[in-house]
């Protein structure tokens, strides 16, 4: 038993070290990386291309966003902007089930007040601003715009980040 | 150790019905998530189990078979969910390094996140404090006070458990389940640690006299203050003297004296320390016993062919067992000394063997004969059929002839023994 305590202690020792002197020494980097990913604009910019190059296209109304209403398929609306969270699920710190109860759906009053549903009794608060521009990695499109397949695919496939909350968005 | 790992898996399976599996493990990043919520969970209770098997419960010393196994199962089990423990940030951080380095490393940086620093601080207390066990060799009374400080780290983790958002603040019955363990733990370890004086029956004694049997070997006498304390031959108590010289920490002991003797005797070898000190005692110091414990006894087996075997000071629960031994138990006892002078009780031996026929007495002098093994005894020993062994001793002399006598086709189930290292 002295060896499995020594051999977790060595990995959990390793661990921690590479990740606190990983993330000082390429704190940096990451920086300007995040920035190139946020910025909408980008984004934006990246939609219209598609949209000349591809050859379907679709309308971003609330009829097309009330078709992807599952876990599995999770369109959701935010102001006015539509975003495709399905990659999302798994790493919500509020957990899935806060999440799948706004697929289809407007959720621009959950996001604001973290309250899905009435019987939830968990806060009313709203989301950190990392949340907020994680959300853009998200963001197919704004409502009633025409967009092109490939950014419903590119979407989908996004690496799940998390952002860090400014308190109480840990999932322990 | 089987009901301990059912109880620990039960709020797995509860987590596990809270949210489709699939989606649990629906990608790498979700993957280490649930896994780190389920290491998490376990070693949660696994660390409550812990603390209430260091409560020196009677029931505890039945369903083991002895308190000396109870304590050998607390460490085996603390290792576990130490270790499960550990990995719970580990797994959890990586979803956070696929995003940024950044986030990683603030994860482990303590003061940011308030359930997360408790978390945090839990760990560190649990690190330095099993390292004091495994790796930094203290004096056998300051790692007992260190260890205390368990319920410090134990403490921490269930402040993390109750004000983390997490799956166990999502559901009521996780919640309820977790807490109700936690808080029992910490209830009896509370009152283990701060509050032992007050809670744990204690039976008061007074020193009677203290004889030096030889260089190495104190016998201390104890004379009841107001109730005498019962005890089956071969049981072990906590004993706790309060005198000037000696620390009062309480320290376990067998009991040397027969339970058909009015005083309660122990035979204290001198390993260095705190033993060293009992030295110092005086006639009519107090002493404060708490017991009996353990399960080694001649009397818990049917059979009544009997080996036993002593490793120096490892005699003092057969010298108990002896004296008030019926007739128609058939005993050889192989007492074995590293020398002749090592060898106390010798005389009293050979005096109940001339009284009980049915009771044979070999001394076994290192020195001159070598090592003791099981093939000897188990040659000398043919007239008993189908005996039972008991073994008393130091843990690599136990280890040596178990292991011995399992190879030489005795049933594990015959073999009973000790643990005195704790």
């Amino acid at each position: 038993m002295k060896k499995l305590s020594t051999i977790s202690l060595f990995i959990f020792a390793v661990v921690v070290i590479a990740i606190l002197v990983a993330g000082l020494v390429f704190y940096q980097d990451k920086k300007n990386n995040q920035i190139a990913n946020y910025g909408t604009g980008v984004m934006v910019q990246d939609t219209v291309n598609q949209l000349a190059t591809s050859g379907k296209s679709l309308v971003l109304d609330m009829t097309e966003i009330a078709k992807h209403n599952k876990q599995t398929d999770c369109w959701i609306l935010i102001n006015g902007k539509v975003y495709n969270i399905t990659s999302y699920f798994g790493s919500h710190p509020g957990g899935n089930d806060t999440m799948t109860a706004t697929c289809g759906k407007n959720a621009t009053a959950a996001y604001a007040t973290k309250n899905p549903s009435a019987n939830r009794s968990s806060g009313s608060s709203a989301h950190s601003s990392s949340a907020n521009s994680m959300l853009g990695n998200y963001y197919l499109g704004d409502l009633n715009q025409t967009i092109g397949q490939q950014k419903i695919i590119q979407t989908n496939s996004i690496v799940t980040p998390v952002a860090r909350g400014d308190d109480d968005e840990w999932d322990d | 150790m089987f009901i301990i790992f059912v109880l620990s898996f039960i709020p797995v399976i509860i987590w596990s019905f809270m949210e489709p599996l699939g989606a649990r493990f629906i990608n790498l990043n979700a993957t280490m998530t649930s896994l780190g919520q389920i290491f998490g969970l376990i070693g949660m209770v696994m660390f409550s189990i812990n603390l209430i098997l260091a409560g020196r419960f009677k029931f505890l010393d039945k369903y083991f078979h002895g308190l000396d196994k109870v304590y050998a199962n607390h460490s085996r089990l603390g290792a576990i969910a130490f270790s499960l423990l550990l990995f719970h940030p580990l797994f959890l951080v990586v979803k956070y390094i696929t995003f940024s380095l950044k986030q990683a490393a603030l994860f482990f940086v303590p003061f940011i996140n308030t359930p997360i620093t408790w978390g945090i601080i839990s760990l560190l207390i649990m690190i330095i404090l099993i390292s004091f066990t495994f790796y930094i060799k203290l004096k056998y009374n300051i790692w007992k006070m260190s260890h205390k400080f368990m319920v410090l780290a134990f403490f921490f983790a269930v402040l993390h458990t109750i004000f983390i958002s997490s799956d166990v603040s999502r559901n009521n019955f996780l919640r309820y389940y977790i807490l109700s363990i936690a808080f029992l733990g910490l209830i009896i370890s509370i009152r283990q640690t701060i509050f032992n004086k007050f809670f744990i029956k204690t039976f008061k004694y007074k020193v009677k006299n203290i004889s030096k049997l030889n260089s190495d070997i104190l016998e201390i006498e104890m004379e009841k203050q107001n109730q005498k304390m019962d005890f089956n031959p071969g049981q072990f108590a906590f004993f706790s003297f309060i005198g000037d010289g000696v620390s009062s920490e309480s320290h376990p002991f067998s009991i040397s004296s027969s339970n058909i003797e009015d005083n309660l005797k122990i035979t204290v070898k001198n390993l260095g320390d705190y033993t060293s000190h009992l030295n110092n005692l005086k006639k009519d110091d107090n002493v404060f016993i708490n017991g009996p414990y353990g399960d080694f006894s001649y009397k818990k087996i049917n059979n009544k062919n009997q080996i036993w075997i002593a490793g120096g000071i490892g005699i003092t629960p057969f010298f108990s067992m002896a004296k008030g031994l019926e007739n128609e138990y058939k005993v050889d006892l192989y007492y074995s000394v590293k020398e002749e002078k090592e060898a106390v009780y010798k005389k009293e031996f050979e005096e109940i063997t001339q009284k009980n026929i049915n009771f044979n007495f070999n001394l076994w002098n290192v020195a001159e004969k070598g090592y003791i093994n099981g093939e000897l005894i188990l040659n000398s020993s043919k007239n008993l059929d189908g005996e039972d062994i008991f073994l008393c001793g130091p843990p690599m002399f136990m280890e040596s002839l178990k292991s011995q006598f399992l190879s030489l086709g005795v049933d594990a189930k015959k073999i009973h023994y000790e643990n005195f290292n704790f």
